[in-house]
């Protein structure tokens, strides 16, 4: 019977074709049963413990063989479907055009957010349309100063004394106005000039930062700059330090970096020198500090301000100005949320 | 300004500097150098040559046969001229075969049949002077035989120096060679003043200086000559390689010597100058005047003018009047070295647009202590550059009734140390660089140095611009890097430009990509938007000088720049963009809006002040717009159309990331009047009770044909400054109890009239008065079919029902649910499918 079994075992494909091995050996009048009423036919006990040992023994394996079948099959089964549902997993799933994506100079703008809220600095933002006053006369540059011809400037008509800033200056004659010292600001946003050509828009953007506090020198105004553009291009990035004009700063300054694009050694985009003009910067002006009620022999300060475009175009090696304005998708789609 | 190393070694010497030690050295003192010009030395093969003889070519008419040596006893050379003023016994620049003259060779050729050998050369060809109509006529201190280039130095090298508006006394040779001097430490070589002799003139012109005029020194001369010639070779190419052209010597040498000084001079032919009088005065009333450009100009109450008995002869410190000016028949010559005033010389260069190199000197002030010295240096040209001087005056005049004094600075060591951050800077080094720039130390007292300041410094006013100069002359590399170190604060409130960083980061995970585009639009787009000049939204700002029309006016709505991004992009066949972009829109004073539509109660971050009226309103704005198709047909589901409904996704999905409770929100249809843009039945308004967040919709198609485009575009604006206000005023969020017990999930499919809003539906179940345990519901389906009748349709909502303190039984949720189908039979007519 044992022997009946391994056969028919054997032949078993589906799960439905145990029911009827079942019934055959373990059923009412299946071979087991009939074997267990075979027992008490026997004469000697010896006989009838030995059948009982066989029976047991033939309905365990016929059990264990059942259940260990069904299972092999349940997990064929199972196989089969999962087998059925295989996915090619290399088929597009993401629509490029889905994705967002910031302009490279708010990307910039945000690292450099980041960089000076670590340094305790305040991020505010101001007007676009100033007085003339903000723009101008506070700044230490009066009417009729030739330094106004560095800045052509927007008018606005019927506005008399309106005009569009033509730099991020005009925040730090709102931010002394509404707070004393010790002040810590940036401030970041567009500015304008009256000049359109290959490497220069009508609009633009800049970031402007300053410190007003007691004992600030212009070592503190070129380890600042210092701290910041290494932020951006590097902890290698060399800095240097000329005198230049700025009637709102004294001394003032302008920043050259060590050219990004060949780390100093004279390329087309330093056109040789190995520098880049990166912006300006200084010691806040006295007369500055005075026009706006700040004693100038207690505190000083220093203030720079960047091309925050200029600092995109470097770190992106955008070489075409004019394409970070065309609104082109080709270009905005190939820049991050974010840096890292 | 172009400077010529050339002519600067005349006042410091740097022949034994290459030029990128003089250009760092400039550079470093604050003069950037922008760039270099190099110029060649004349080919030693040029040589002084005389014409003997001149016959007509025998083949050409316009050519000349010349004959020419080089002195007694050499050779005859044959040369083919087409110079029309070649004579016989003219002393030439002749260049031999093999002479390289303006990057071309020399070589012995035939002409027409006629051998040349060699070439007679021009000025121009010689790159030492503009005159190419003739050959150089040389005079007799060049001598025969010899080569040219020992007469006449070109190889040089120009360097562009950009000088700061501060720095007028830099302007010059003589300025920039004493900033060089002082930096390098080298002996500084003035302006040579001989007191040349010559015949006296008659000084017949009196000048009158009225006071108040704005002049506050006159010098003049007078001289009389019989012919004005071009200048020496040398001047001329010495005006030519520094960017001015030679005119004559008279002009020249005015020119040259402002060029040397930074002092400006005019040239007046004195016998225009009608009553013998010169007279300097403002302007009393409006009047015309023809400048020697030939351009009339008009004359305004209080500019400086220059005036002879009858007329306007200058305008003073521009530009002279045709009516005297020198010509080449002039004898009588009044040469006027001043000072005028910086301010009256830019308003009226300013307002005549007049910017000559003597405006833009006087305007950034011209030193008052140098003018007669100048006057005597031009009567020392005169003499010795002018072969025709006939007599030339013999002192200069010079009226100067209010003699400037020396002003006086003071610095303080210990303050120079702090203010650059160079701990280790002694009054020994201060001093050093100060006397270096011919600051001379009046008094030193501790730790106060007094110093006085040259008339030509007009910039050194304070103490901080001697510690200016002090870090300049020790070098701005020598200034170590440091961090300050500070006091901890709690610093100001930024957290507006927090946010707006915060908005550009949600809208880019929703897959927008951010575009910057400039402010300014046309006010033809507006139009075109059906924005007319009644409107809130017409740009009243206007610029005054735009870059062009399409460029001026302010925007009020980003919508104009977006559009064009669309069409752009179309136009390069890239459908489906999806730009934002953070802008601002600005309102005149006047006009600012007062709708709710548009109203913020403040623009945040702008450090408005209060009761400033006078300003414009710059509301923040994040604007967005969406090309068709939204989603591009995929193996995955079909394609999408920017639709209303997207876009209300959208902002409900950027809010509610940015932290707005979306339950507070109203969505309200949008007034036709106060966007005429959008298309009135598919958009949007999302508000609270005060404010309005923004809009969604998609764009009207008249709008969009406009502006050449069509399809379903969808254009979003969040007014930023209203949703920061609501996110501040907002409460804290509460922790509501979580139940323990499950939710019962039932689903109901209304049948209603097919035009019931959901708001209706949404309002009638709001309003449910048996509500008991229904703790929320959600719309899932809306069907409309020919089973349930055309004007029907059926809304399918899941409603959920929970207690908080058991599992509620069928029969509750069951007694529930009729009571709700009752109440919604009654309010809207609703039935259950069965």
């Amino acid at each position: 019977m044992q022997k009946d079994f391994e056969e028919r075992y054997h032949l078993i494909t589906a799960v439905k074709d145990f029911e009827s091995l079942r019934v055959a050996f373990l059923g009412r009048k299946g071979h087991v049963p009939s074997l267990r009423a075979q027992i008490k036919t026997l004469p000697t006990a010896e006989e009838r413990k030995q059948l009982g040992a066989r029976a047991t023994a033939l309905q365990r394996r016929v059990e264990d063989g059942i259940n260990a079948l069904r299972l092999e099959l349940e997990d064929r089964a199972i196989a089969k479907t999962l087998e059925q549902e295989r996915a090619d997993i290399d088929l597009p799933v993401l629509d490029q055009h889905e994705l967002g994506a910031l302009h490279p100079v708010s990307l910039i703008r945000n690292k450099l957010e980041q960089v000076f809220q670590r340094l305790s600095f305040s991020v505010l933002d101001g007007p676009d349309v100033e007085f003339e006053d903000y723009n101008f006369n506070k700044l230490n540059i009066p009417d009729h100063h030739p330094a106004r011809d560095m800045q052509d400037t927007f008018y606005l008509q019927n506005y008399q004394r309106l005009l569009l800033r033509t730099h991020t200056s005009n925040v730090q004659v709102h931010a002394m106005e509404q707070h004393s010292p010790p002040l810590r600001v940036v401030s970041m946003g567009r500015c304008f000039r009256c000049d359109n050509d290959l490497t220069h828009t009508p609009q633009f953007h800049q970031i402007e930062g300053f410190v007003v506090d007691n004992g600030i020198s212009f070592a503190h105004l070129k380890g600042m700059i210092d701290v910041f553009l290494r932020a951006l291009y590097g902890k290698e990035l060399a800095t240097r330090f000329r005198p230049s004009y700025f009637p709102f700063v004294e001394p003032g300054a302008e920043v050259d970096i060590a050219c990004v694009a060949c780390g100093g050694n004279g390329c087309r985009v330093c056109k040789q020198t190995g520098w880049l003009e990166a912006g300006g910067c200084g010691m806040i002006h006295p007369n500055v500090f005075e026009t706006l009620n700040i004693d100038s022999e207690s505190y000083t300060g220093f203030a720079f301000g960047f091309g925050l475009d200029r600092l995109a175009m470097l770190y992106f090696g955008v070489d075409d100005l004019r394409v970070l304005f065309a609104g082109q998708d080709e270009f905005l789609s190939q820049f991050p949320t974010h840096l890292q | 300004m172009l400077i010529s190393l050339e002519w600067l070694n005349d006042y410091v010497s740097v022949s034994d500097l290459d030029v990128d030690t003089v250009s760092d050295t400039l550079t470093k003192l604050g003069h950037e150098v922008e760039g270099v010009e190099e110029f060649e030395a004349i080919d030693d093969l040029v040589v002084v040559g005389r014409v003997l003889a001149v016959d007509k070519h025998p083949n050409a008419s316009r050519l000349l046969l010349c004959k020419v040596d080089t002195g007694t006893g050499t050779p005859t050379h044959r040369i083919v001229c087409g110079a029309p003023n070649v004579q016989q016994g003219m002393r030439v620049a002749l260049a031999l075969p093999g002479a390289v003259i303006a990057g071309q060779k020399i070589a012995a050729t035939t002409i027409r049949g006629e051998e040349s050998h060699g070439m007679l050369c021009s000025g121009l060809e010689l790159g030492i002077s503009k005159e190419h109509g003739g050959i150089l006529s040389l005079d007799a201190s060049f001598a025969f035989g010899s080569k040219f280039n020992t007469y006449l130095t070109t190889q040089d090298k120009v360097l562009d120096v950009s000088i700061t508006p501060n720095r007028g006394d830099c302007l010059s040779y003589f300025g920039l060679a004493r900033e060089l001097a002082a930096k390098l430490d080298r002996p500084l070589k003035q302006l040579r003043i001989d007191n040349l002799t010559a015949a006296p003139a008659a000084t017949s012109v009196r000048v009158d200086v009225a006071a108040d005029s704005g002049c506050e020194r006159f010098c003049f001369i007078q001289a009389h000559i019989n012919a004005n010639p071009p200048s020496p070779l040398w001047m001329q190419r010495r005006l030519l390689v520094s960017g001015i052209k030679p005119i004559n010597t008279v002009v020249d040498i005015t020119n040259y010597v402002m060029l040397e000084s930074g002092q400006p001079s005019h040239a007046y032919d004195a016998e225009q100058i009608s009553g013998g009088r010169l007279q300097v005065k403002r302007a009393d009333k409006a009047c015309g005047f023809v400048a020697l450009d030939g351009n009339e100009r008009e004359i305004q109450a209080q500019d400086i003018l220059i005036c002879d008995e009858a007329r306007v002869v200058g305008l003073a410190g521009i530009i002279g009047g045709e009516n005297s000016e020198i010509s080449a028949s002039t004898k009588d010559i009044v040469i006027e070295v001043a000072n005028f005033s910086p301010t009256c010389v830019r308003k009226t260069a300013k307002r005549l647009g007049l910017h000559t190199e003597a405006a833009h000197r006087f305007e950034r002030v011209v030193d008052i202590g140098n003018t007669a010295k100048v006057a005597a240096r031009i009567r020392d040209l005169f003499v010795s550059s002018l072969p025709s001087l006939q007599s030339v005056s013999t002192d200069v005049k010079d009226i100067y009734p209010q003699q400037v004094q020396a002003r006086k600075v003071a610095v303080r060591v210990s303050r120079a140390r702090r203010v650059l951050g160079m701990p280790s800077l002694t009054a020994k080094t201060c001093m050093l660089h100060l006397k270096q720039l011919a600051f001379g130390l009046l008094d030193q007292t501790d730790d106060r140095l007094l110093f006085s300041i040259p008339s030509y410094r007009a910039d050194i006013a304070r103490e901080v611009d001697l510690i200016e100069e002090i870090g300049r002359l020790a070098g701005f590399d020598k200034i170590p890097y440091e961090l300050p170190m500070m006091q901890m604060a709690a610093g100001l409130d930024d957290s507006f430009s927090a946010f707006l960083t915060k908005v550009k980061l949600r809208l880019a995970a929703c897959g927008m990509r951010e575009t910057i585009s400039f402010i300014f639009n046309s006010a033809e787009d507006y139009r075109r938007l059906g924005v007319d000049a009644s409107h809130t939204l017409h740009p009243h700002l206007r610029l005054q000088n735009p870059i062009n029309a399409q460029m001026q006016v302010l925007q009020t709505t980003l919508l104009p720049n977006l559009l064009q991004c669309i069409d752009k992009n179309r136009r390069q066949q890239v459908r489906g963009v999806r730009l934002f972009e953070m802008g601002r829109s600005y309102f005149a004073p006047s006009h600012v809006p007062k709708q709710k539509f548009f109203q913020a109660t403040a623009e945040h971050g702008l450090h408005m002040q209060q009761g400033d009226e006078q300003r414009p309103r710059e509301r923040n704005i994040a604007a967005g717009i969406i090309d068709s198709p939204y989603r591009f047909a995929s193996w995955q589901a079909k394609a999408i159309d920017p639709d209303v409904y997207v876009g209300k996704h959208l902002l409900l999905r950027v809010l509610s990331m940015l932290g707005l409770q979306l339950q507070e929100l109203r969505i309200e249809a949008i007034d036709a009047v106060a966007l005429p843009f959008m298309h009135p039945y598919a958009s949007m308004a999302i508000s609270d009770a005060v404010h309005c967040f923004g809009y969604v919709g998609e764009l009207h198609p008249r709008a969009l044909a406009q502006f050449k485009l069509d399809g379903r575009v969808l254009y979003f604006e969040l007014m930023l400054d209203a949703i920061y206000q609501a996110l501040m005023k907002q409460k804290r969020r509460v922790y509501a109890h979580v139940s323990k017990y499950p939710n019962v999930q039932r689903d109901l499919a209304f049948v209603l009239a097919k035009d019931i809003t959901y708001r209706q539906i949404d309002t009638a179940l709001q309003a449910f008065p048996a509500k008991e345990h229904m703790s929320s519901y959600r719309l899932f389906d809306i069907f409309t079919g020919d089973e349930l009748g055309k004007d029907k349709k059926s809304v399918a909502i899941s409603f959920s029902f929970q207690a908080p303190d058991r599992t509620l039984t069928d029969a509750e949720v069951d007694n529930e649910v009729s009571q709700l189908l009752a109440y919604m039979g009654k309010s809207l007519e609703a039935f259950v499918r069965s």
